[in-house]
Parts: structure tokens; sequence; C-alpha cells
């Protein structure tokens, strides 16, 4: 049987017959180092182990009879976030599957999140005061700018190889990859609305000339329209770098037409100023057939890898 | 329970409290993967030990949620793989280096050993250099060699186990042997 089948498939045989004798001899050499097996001993000490494992994590899970005399599978449940803890914690009374959801994706969504948000924003909030005292500043600015990145960088990261400690989990989970997605989006994107309500909030009561709700709507349409947007580059690079880098750089335009005013065309195309009052409406509703296309995309990835081989 | 019994059967199985499928599915696998993390730890076989029983205790604590008929093999490499990448995240770096170059520096001493043992000990220090060569490369392209020609993946497989396209998975195949060729000829001139 020849060798042939152990070179890379991207390689031209024709072209680089050279090169593909060099890789087979190294592939040859890779295939020289054999590896320890392990002991009868001690494959059975471990089967013995798992074994009492086994016992005690289907403890944990009432088996549920389907028919008398037939024990049907395990039951199971949206309870994903049982599988990353102990055996033993879990508490049949909180078994409503949303709130089950919620909790899991919680632990999985990681911690640098919450707590760069939060400072962020608190930056925001403080640079607002502070700038709040200059004459001829806008009080609320900071606030506007700083929230759709801070939560566009945090649903960018929420996508991706590297975010996933336990993606096994995700994958082995009965819950689709959508609504997983889904429920990690709302964890994160809602933290960051109620980081921005705080914040508003606060402004508002030290500075009774703004007001709360057009405030937050000042904010929250760019944010809304940021975060899918970075959300959705990230997934079709599967790098959530590649996604906030992007909306921060589309951000940072937008922050010079605010400033500086001016008009950044491409020949005859005006860019549009998101932070205008007229774009808000438009920006809520590119946000959600944005956030519909990057759930779906993110779900139909694993299909396309299997069809792809 | 018999050998051509699949993988996604005996997990099924399993996740429904039969002992007996687990004890098939880990003799089926242990071998394999404890070859798999050795590579991985750059031939440390305490570690590699560790990590296999960590890999089987966490697919036990999640196998209720599998999804039959899913394929199994690249679930478990998955979990396999992001435990070792968990290591590397916590392992201090100098230690890491030394290994390297421990590894880099082994030479073959057959000059010094008696004729009838210059086989096992050429093939020892190969293997030495083999492994120190694959600590060379960036573990993005480790995992996909060592998957790819020790535990002998398919590139759909290890796509699903490491969460790639296939085409990225090819590409960091194609880098990574370029390099360890590079890192062979160097080393075992």
């Amino acid at each position: 049987m020849t060798d042939q089948h152990l070179i890379p498939p991207d390689f031209n045989a024709g072209e680089d017959a050279e090169l593909n004798s060099e890789l087979l001899a190294t592939i040859h050499i890779l295939k020289r180092w054999t590896a320890p097996e392990p002991s009868a001993d001690a494959t059975a000490h471990l089967i013995q182990g798992l074994q009492a494992e086994l016992h005690e994590t289907l403890a944990a899970f009432p088996l549920v009879s389907k028919s008398e005399g037939e024990p049907a599978r395990v039951k199971v449940n949206l309870s994903v976030g049982q599988a990353a803890r102990s055996v033993g914690e879990w508490n049949p009374s909180n078994n409503w599957p949303p709130l089950l959801l919620l909790r899991a994706q919680l632990r999985v969504v990681q911690g640098e999140i919450w707590i760069a948000s939060a400072l962020i924003m608190l930056l925001g909030v403080v640079v607002a005061l502070v700038t709040a005292r200059l004459p001829g500043e806008a009080a609320d600015l900071p606030l506007i700018l700083i929230a759709p990145v801070v939560a566009a960088a945090g649903l960018a990261f929420l996508y991706g190889t590297d975010a996933d400690p336990v993606m096994e989990i995700e994958h082995a989970t009965p819950v689709s990859w959508s609504l997983l997605m889904l429920t990690r989006l709302a964890l994160v994107f809602g933290f960051d609305f109620a980081l921005g309500l705080a914040g508003s909030v606060i402004l508002t009561l030290i500075h009774p000339s703004l007001s709360l709700w057009p405030l937050v709507g000042a904010w929250l349409a760019p944010m809304s329209f940021l975060s899918a947007f970075a959300f959705l580059i990230s997934v079709l690079f599967v790098d959530p770098l590649v996604g906030t880098i992007v909306s921060f750089g589309l951000w940072i335009m937008q922050a010079f037409l605010r400033f500086w005013n001016v008009t950044l065309s491409f020949q005859t195309i005006n860019l549009p100023n998101l932070l205008s009052e007229e774009a808000r409406p438009w920006l809520l509703a590119l946000a959600i057939p944005l956030f519909a296309l990057s759930l779906w995309l993110s779900d139909h990835r694993d299909s396309f890898i299997r069809r792809s081989s | 329970m018999t050998p051509t019994t699949t993988d996604e059967t005996l997990a099924l199985a399993i996740s429904q409290g039969d002992r007996g499928a687990l004890a098939a599915l880990v003799e089926r696998h242990h071998s394999p993967l404890l070859g798999f993390l050795d590579r991985m730890m750059g031939g440390d076989r305490a570690l590699a030990e560790d990590l296999v029983q960590e890999t089987f205790l966490r697919l036990l604590r999640t196998i209720w949620q599998y999804q039959y008929p899913r394929p199994f093999k690249p679930w478990l490499y998955m979990i396999a793989t992001n435990l070792a990448r968990d290591h590397y995240k916590c392992a201090d770096t100098q230690q890491t280096d030394t290994l390297i170059e421990r590894q880099l520096d082994a030479e073959p001493f057959i000059d010094h050993q008696p004729a009838q043992l210059e086989d096992d000990i050429f093939a020892d220090a190969e293997a030495q250099q083999v492994a120190g060569a694959l600590l060379t490369l960036p573990s993005a392209q480790r995992e996909v060699v060592i998957l790819r020609y020790y535990q002998e993946l398919s590139l759909a497989e290890i796509a699903e186990a490491l969460n790639l396209p296939v085409g990225t998975v090819k590409s960091r195949l194609s880098v990574g042997l370029r390099r360890l060729r590079d890192v062979l000829e160097r080393e075992l001139s």
C-alpha cells in the first residue's frame, strides 16, 4: 500500500515530488516514536475507579421508568451546569430549564468579561463626571461612547475555541448550540445593559439637566448594533479578536464623525453617523437580524465541518 | 459487548449505567489515549497518566448528556486536548523551556555503548529527538500532527475534536510537518 495517503492533501505530488519524499521521511521518523503501553493492572485499576464514579454520577439523577420492568434512559434535563459541578450538589427543586441554562452558561462565560466590563463602564462614568465640570462639555458623551464598545468586546469574546474551556460539555448537551449561544449573549448583554443603566442613573442624579431614558436610548441603540456586528464578525472569522478590532475600528470612525463633525466618504458614499438620533431606530432594527444570522451561522458550523470532510 | 460494538453504542450504554460497557470502552481507548497525552506532554508519562484519568472522569461526568449517535472519538480527544491545553496554561514557562532544551540537547551516545545495544539506544535517542522536535511546534500545530499521525484520526474527526474548519486543520498539518522536517533534519544529522 502506498504511503502517499500520509501526505497532507493540499500538497501537489507532481510538482513537489522531492518535497513529498522529504515529508514522507519525516512522517516515518515520527511514527517510529512508540508511546508506552499501560499495564493490564493499570487499566483494571482505572476501570475500577471509573465504575465507582459512574455509580455516584448516576445516583444523582433518578431513573425515569417508562414501563414496568423496563428502566428507561436517565432523564436528561437542561441542567448543563450540573455536569460541570461535583456530583451531589444538584438540587432537584431548581430545575426550571431556562434558569438552569442561564446558571450553566454563567459558569462557562469567561470571568474576565464581567470584570473588564464593569471596570471600563465605571471609567466611563468617572470620566463623564469629571468632564461635566468643564465648560462646553457634554456630560453624557463618555458613557455614550464607551457603553457600546464594552458590550461589543464582551460579546465578541463569547465565540471561539479559546473562549470556551469546557466546550465538550456544550457538544454533549441535548440543547442546541444556538440556544446556548443565545443564552450567553443574553447574559453578557444584559450585564452590560445593567451597567449602562446604573451609570446613566448616576449621571442623571448628579446632572438634573440630563434625562434618563433619552440618555439610555443614546447608547442602547449603538450598543445593540455594535454588539451584534462584533459577534457576527467573530463567528465569521472564528476569532474574537477580529470581531473586537473591526468593531472598535468602526466605532473610532464614528467618534471622529461626532467630535470633529466631519463627513467621511468614499467616492460618492457618505458613511452614516451611528451616534445620530435618526440612526437609532435603524440600529435597533439591524441588530436583530445580525444576531439571528450569527446564531444561525454558529449553529451550522458543526454541520459544515462534518460535511466538508 | 463484542469487539465490533461501536464506541457510540458503548457510550449510550454507559449513560444508562452499564458498567460492562464502561470497562469495554476504557480497555479500548486507554492505550491510545495514554499515547496521545504522553506525546502531548513531551514524554512525561506520569503527567500523561494523570491526564488520562482526568479525561475519563470528565467524560463520565457528562456522559449522561451524550447524544447518540454523535461520533464519540472526536469528543474524547476534544476533552483530552482541552485538558492538555489547560495544563500548558498553568505550567511554569521556565519548566517548559527546560524540558524543550533537555529534549533538543539529547545526543545519541552510541559511540559509548556496546554494539549489541546500539539499535535500542539509537531508537531511544531518536524518540527523544522526535519528542523534542514536537515540543518546538506551537501547540496548535502539535495537536493536529499528533492526532493525525499517531491517533490516526481523519481530517474531519480532527476538525470536530478541535472545533476547527477542515481547511485550518490541513494548513496547520502542512506547516507543522514542514517545521518538523527542518528541526529533525538538523537534530538527527
